[in-house]
């Protein structure tokens, strides 16, 4: 069940903080990672029974349009399953090509610090 | 004036020899017409200023007479030393010098350029009486007008660089003014703008305020646009952008400052301004940006 390949090769980390899945993205997110990724992710909230996803990309330097489809596609998948899903730390550089390309942001959350983010779902 | 901005722009005498194809004759003949004017050179100031008085701009520049008697004692110095030809570093840096000081005055280079023409028909024409061959003469000629060249553009190269640098400087101190990005609260961001938003100074503000929420972790971010002059469809797209990014690093983006006139037209024009939340005043933005953050204000 724990396919631990990825979080190996140091691509990704999963930990789980207060009934959410913590999801650290340490590189760029080609294909084959993106897979992995997202089963291991979606593994891990069927397992955990986490009500919400958070994606760290505080260590993202370089994201282009292809990856950002990727992640809402995760979120999408994330949604389905009944959890919800934030992006977190996302770096200037990132924040500024995304919106000058014009990504689609509808049904985007984001936070700044995984701290906030842990805060704004236990508000709730 | 410093020997740092000299260094800057000098080249090697021989270089700059080089560039105006100046040989050692044609130093040689511009001193022998120096020569031949001989006594005569201090006529040059009468001459000059007589020329000068008819311009526009001459009451400008030489308003006070303490001034103008500095300026013409080190116009004969200029001269005289253009005049012995002797080309070496301190010469190119009194040229240097020149150039800074109608850069500080900010004498329009056109002027300075009529000045050298006048310069050249003075000492030509009006100074000049006979001594030298007709050979002689016309080499002299085209040796002066050499050495001249080389002269003016030392001077306008120095001008344009010096006018350069007060242009960046000018533009680094607007884009900083331009873009004040400041914590009001904790976690709320306030922007005011002022004037006009074209793709560069929105550039600027989206990386002034990126910054500023890497820094603050800031959640509300209130941009004012009161003082924006005119919205169409490219600013209107600035600033949704301006929102987007903003969102993405998990602040919350409000455009404060609506007029009645910017709402119609970005209706008018069809703009799509997604989910951006907007408000009329800032005390309204900043009462929707406590409540997000959950803060309460009431008086005491």
């Amino acid at each position: 069940m724990d396919d631990l390949s990825g979080a190996s090769l140091g691509q990704f980390s999963l930990t789980l903080i207060d009934g959410c899945v913590v999801a650290t993205i340490q590189s760029d997110l080609h294909d084959e990672v993106f897979r992995r990724f997202s089963e291991n992710v979606l593994a891990k909230i069927e397992q955990t029974r986490a009500g919400a996803l958070l994606l760290d990309l505080s260590n993202v330097y370089v994201l282009d349009p292809r990856d950002f489809e990727s992640i809402r596609k995760i979120m999408r998948m994330t949604g389905l399953m009944g959890a919800r899903s934030i992006l977190v730390g996302l770096r200037p550089g990132v924040a500024a090509s995304l919106a000058e390309l014009n990504a689609d942001l509808t049904g985007v959350t984001a936070m700044g610090s995984v701290e906030q983010a842990l805060q704004a779902i236990r508000g709730r | 004036m410093t020997n740092e901005s000299q260094g800057e722009f000098l080249g090697s005498v021989e270089e700059h020899l080089l560039i105006h194809g100046i040989k050692p004759d044609d130093l040689e003949n511009v001193r022998k017409f120096g020569a031949a004017i001989g006594d005569r050179m201090p006529e040059y100031i009468r001459h000059f200023y007589a020329w000068l008085e008819t311009r526009p701009d001459y009451r400008e520049y030489f308003h006070d007479g303490d001034l103008l008697g500095r300026v013409q004692s080190s116009q004969i110095d200029h001269w005289q030393s253009f005049f012995d030809a002797r080309v070496d570093e301190a010469y190119l840096a009194t040229r240097v010098q020149l150039g800074e000081a109608h850069a500080r005055i900010g004498l329009p280079l056109p002027s300075y350029f009529a000045g050298v023409s006048q310069s050249f028909v003075i000492f030509t024409e009006k100074l000049y009486e006979g001594g030298l061959s007709p050979e002689e003469h016309a080499a002299s000629m085209i040796s002066i007008v050499k050495l001249l060249n080389l002269d003016t553009t030392i001077v306008v190269d120095t001008f344009s660089k010096l006018v350069a640098e007060q242009f960046a400087e000018q533009s680094m101190a607007l884009a900083e003014m331009s873009t004040p990005v400041t914590a009001i609260w904790d976690d709320i961001l306030m922007l005011p703008i002022v004037g006009i938003i074209d793709s560069n100074r929105a550039q600027d503000v989206m990386a002034a305020v990126l910054a500023k929420i890497m820094e603050t972790r800031a959640k509300v971010f209130i941009m004012d646009i009161s003082g924006v002059a005119v919205v169409d469809t490219a600013v209107a797209n600035h600033l949704i952008k301006i929102t987007k990014a903003t969102k993405l690093m998990g602040c919350e983006c409000m455009i404060s400052g609506l007029s009645p006139a910017i709402a119609q037209t970005i209706v008018d024009l069809g703009i799509e301004t997604g989910d951006v939340r907007t408000t009329t005043t800032l005390r309204d933005a900043l009462e929707v940006g406590f409540a997000t953050i959950g803060v309460s204000v009431s008086r005491a």
